[in-house]
């Protein structure tokens, strides 16, 4: 519990010291409040460079540091404020007043602290990690925080594949798992690591995105609704652990520094910078639809003050350019078309490198075959869950959603953002284009993008890809627009009375149809990884890796690392010992298996017949598996050589390796 | 104590630069008064036209394409996004469970089983 607060502060203060050592010299918000969130957006941002930096030059992730790097500036101003001027030194009073502005962060806090609190509440609900993809970044979490590298093991693997290890780092840009191995060399148990950090970095976005539309915007009203409506909109990031969250989060952040690159070209830098980290946090798609988001801001300060605005440009451009310290290494490390192939399916990566043989050879020298190609790559709506939409998937938001990319937007918001759109048409006309209304140029051109993206598989054609995936960015511009429809029938009004009924009405209205479900969703129990073979096992399996201290050596029998991994202790996935074991672990007999435990340090195995044999006949084949895994089995039990202490008949055995 | 006093010099660093660029870093001036409902357009630029025209543009296409999209509704829409997925990645893609629940959720319908296998019904 000490380890799990102390983590927390110093997540703080990485990030809080980080933004305020980039930006000390930069003007940001008045408000204390807003100024400190800023700092850690932005330093959130910097973290993410960090961490590929320094790998770049082979520097551990160590968290000592990340905290050296993060205090060295503030500590070194603290000393020359209270040597040079020691009078001027002492504590901020707190003249607190509730000025509209305090009450306005205030309730900005309060709407954090509850999405925090749904988040953690759902997340903790259950004993696990959720679904696939948390159990594959807990590996990524482990081994960063154990190996302080970001780059994939040198191992020596059995099957051709250009990401043999771990999923989510190398080539999988690292910034979300390695900023939270480097988190958990502070916190010893993962799964509250995972769970909570995910959620406070989802939480924090919203206060980044309260700083963020209340600059664009100039009202500070606006903001706080349109953060509150982000906050219960279902559609926007679920606690599911992924590394879309930072992407996403870093989205508030870089928007604000590319905004202040306007008036302050310092913020260059900065914008470079928060750049480059989107581009670290998650793979390709996500990164590349928010690139487009800035690409479309610029494009509109450009049309609408009638003067390119390349400073912005440069700094989406340069921080494209600058996050190729993780790209080349990872280009050289596989070759430019083992690492398209990464990305692409059938022969798209032959096409577009012009590496194909015979007939392909020929296509592939076109270059407009090449193009077409790879614009299809990039704008392939396809995924497991992509599929045409149509008007109640928007306005019926529903509480049992899918659990990595929600859907749905409910009533009350939609018909919002309807009077947000007709008034802007209506209201601002022509005048929408002018410098002063570029903002809501801009939300209504992200909201036309995400739509359109969104809809990639219900359109004619698609312009993004993973059309599913792309329903958090939407949920952005639609929570700017709702704002926008709220506060000008709100300002039709003159009673106050009726200005409270509207609120009160929207209030309710909202959070029965798009609160309530997204509530509904998020504290819900989420299924886990297909590993298991019967609804219990997870919750059992969770309750006997609880009364062993965190990472004590654990061995699945099938291949499934992972899942002790993700449940706190601890199985090195990345040895060459283990994966060559592996490779023949049908073969092995007891003798050489408790050999193999006992010279690796393993306390424990587990045997599952149904998951053994799924995962050991796909890879030795039914008959194979069918003769030798009962066989091993007998052998296991007969040796002597280990102590049964958890028991479930005709499903799993744990056994202590004696 | 240490973010206090950091605190305290980031307000002293704030207000000196305000002082040093207050012509410089204006607030991004609100949007026209709440009780005018037309905001006059003053002369245009052409690069403005050309935004406004791209964003009207933009949202007629929407609106096209989501009249369009009505296509994929019912059980027509259902059997076409069916033979679709067939003819791009074969039957045994097509016949899978996500698959079916994907074309049918998208045409307006709720997937059941019955002794055919798996079928889009249509409230």
């Amino acid at each position: 519990m000490a380890s799990s607060i102390l983590t927390i502060i110093l997540f703080f203060i990485y990030t809080w010291g980080l933004g305020f050592t980039a930006t000390y010299w930069l003007k940001k918000p008045d408000h204390r409040g807003e100024r400190f969130f800023l700092n850690v957006g932005l330093g959130l941002g910097l973290f993410a460079f960090l961490i590929v930096l320094l790998n770049l030059f082979r520097i551990p992730l160590d968290w000592k540091i990340f905290l050296a790097l993060s205090l060295i500036f503030p500590l070194f101003r603290l000393y020359k404020l209270y040597t040079l001027k020691p009078w001027h030194f002492h504590l901020p009073k707190f003249n607190f007043k509730l000025t509209r502005t305090n009450l306005a962060f205030i309730i900005v806090l309060l709407i954090f602290a509850v999405s925090l609190f749904v988040y953690t509440k759902g997340a903790f609900s259950y004993p696990y990690l959720e679904d696939e993809d948390p159990w594959g970044h807990s590996t990524g979490v482990k081994y960063v925080a154990m190996e302080k590298d970001a780059y994939d093991p040198v191992v020596n693997v059995y099957r051709e594949t250009s990401d043999p290890v771990i999923s989510y780092i190398d080539p999988y840009p690292p910034a979300y798992d390695a900023m939270l191995g480097i988190l958990h060399q502070t916190s010893p148990d993962i799964t509250w690591t995972l769970k909570f950090f995910n959620a406070l970095i989802i939480s924090l976005g919203l206060i980044f995105f309260y700083i963020f539309v209340k600059r664009f915007s100039g009202d500070q009203n606006k903001a706080v609704f349109a953060a509150f409506i982000l906050a219960v909109i279902p559609s926007y990031l679920s606690h599911f652990i992924w590394a879309m969250a930072l992407a996403t989060t870093l989205f508030f952040p870089a928007v604000y520094a590319l905004n202040e690159i306007k008036d302050d070209k310092r913020w260059f830098w900065m914008a470079l910078v928060l750049i480059a980290a989107i581009w670290f946090a998650q793979n390709i798609s996500q990164p590349l639809k928010l690139i487009f988001l800035l690409l479309i801001m610029v494009l509109v300060w450009s049309l609408s003050l009638a003067k390119l605005q390349w400073r912005p440009l440069i700094a989406i451009i340069g921080g494209t350019a600058l996050s190729f310290i993780w790209w080349v290494p990872m280009i050289f490390k596989r070759g430019l078309q083992n690492f398209i192939s990464y990305y692409t399916i059938g022969d798209q990566a032959e096409i577009i490198t012009g590496a194909g043989s015979g007939a392909g050879e020929a296509v592939g020298s076109s270059l407009w075959i090449k193009l077409s190609t790879l614009w299809s790559v990039i704008s392939n709506p396809g995924g497991s869950s992509a599929r045409a939409y149509n008007l109640n998937d928007f306005f019926i938001a529903k509480g049992q959603n899918l659990i990595n990319a929600p859907i749905g937007i409910g009533i009350f918001v939609s018909l919002l953002v309807l009077i947000g759109i007709i008034l802007v048409l209506l209201k601002y006309k022509s005048t929408l284009t002018d410098p002063k209304q570029a903002w809501l140029a801009i939300a209504v051109l992200w909201l036309i993008y995400g739509f359109w993206a969104v809809n990639g598989s219900t359109f004619p054609f698609s312009i993004a890809r993973d059309s599913f995936r792309s329903w958090m960015l939407l949920a952005i511009p639609v929570a700017m627009m709702a704002a926008e429809g709220y506060y000008w029938v709100k300002n039709r009004f003159n009673s106050k009375t009726l200005k409270l009924a509207w609120f009160l009405f929207i209030f309710l209205g909202v959070m029965l149809t798009s609160a309530q479900q997204k509530y509904e969703l998020n504290t819900a129990i989420w299924p886990t990884s297909g590993s298991f073979t019967n609804p219990q096992e997870p919750f059992e399996y969770a309750e006997f890796f609880k009364s062993i201290p965190f990472d004590t050596k654990v061995f699945v029998y099938s291949p499934r690392d992972k899942l002790p991994l993700g449940l706190g202790a601890f199985s090195c996935l990345w040895c060459q010992e283990v994966i060559d074991f592996r490779e023949n672990i049908l073969y092995s007999d007891v003798n050489q298996l408790y050999s193999f435990l006992k010279s690796q340090g393993y306390e424990y195995l587990i045997i599952n017949g149904a998951m053994d044999y799924k995962y050991l006949s796909s890879k030795f084949g039914a008959n194979e598996t069918n003769e030798l895994l009962p066989q091993r089995y007998d052998e296991i039990f007969n040796s002597g050589k280990f102590t049964p202490v958890v028991q479930q008949p005709d499903r799993y055995v744990i056994l202590r390796v004696d | 104590m240490l973010f206090c006093g950091l605190i305290r010099m980031e307000d002293k660093m704030k207000n000196n630069l305000e002082h040093k660029t207050e012509n410089k870093i204006g607030p991004i001036i609100p949007v026209a008064p709440a009780n005018e409902f037309f905001v006059h357009a003053k002369s245009q630029k052409l690069s403005q036209k050309i935004l406004l025209y791209l964003i009207y543009g933009l949202l007629i296409l929407m609106i096209i394409f989501s009249l369009m999209a009505r296509k994929n509704l019912g059980e027509e829409g259902f059997n076409n996004c069916v033979q679709e997925k067939c003819a791009e990645k074969g039957p045994e893609f097509c016949s899978k469970f996500r698959e079916i629940n994907n074309c049918c959720e998208g045409a307006g319908g709720v997937t059941a089983q019955n002794e055919q296998g798996l079928s889009c019904q249509f409230g």
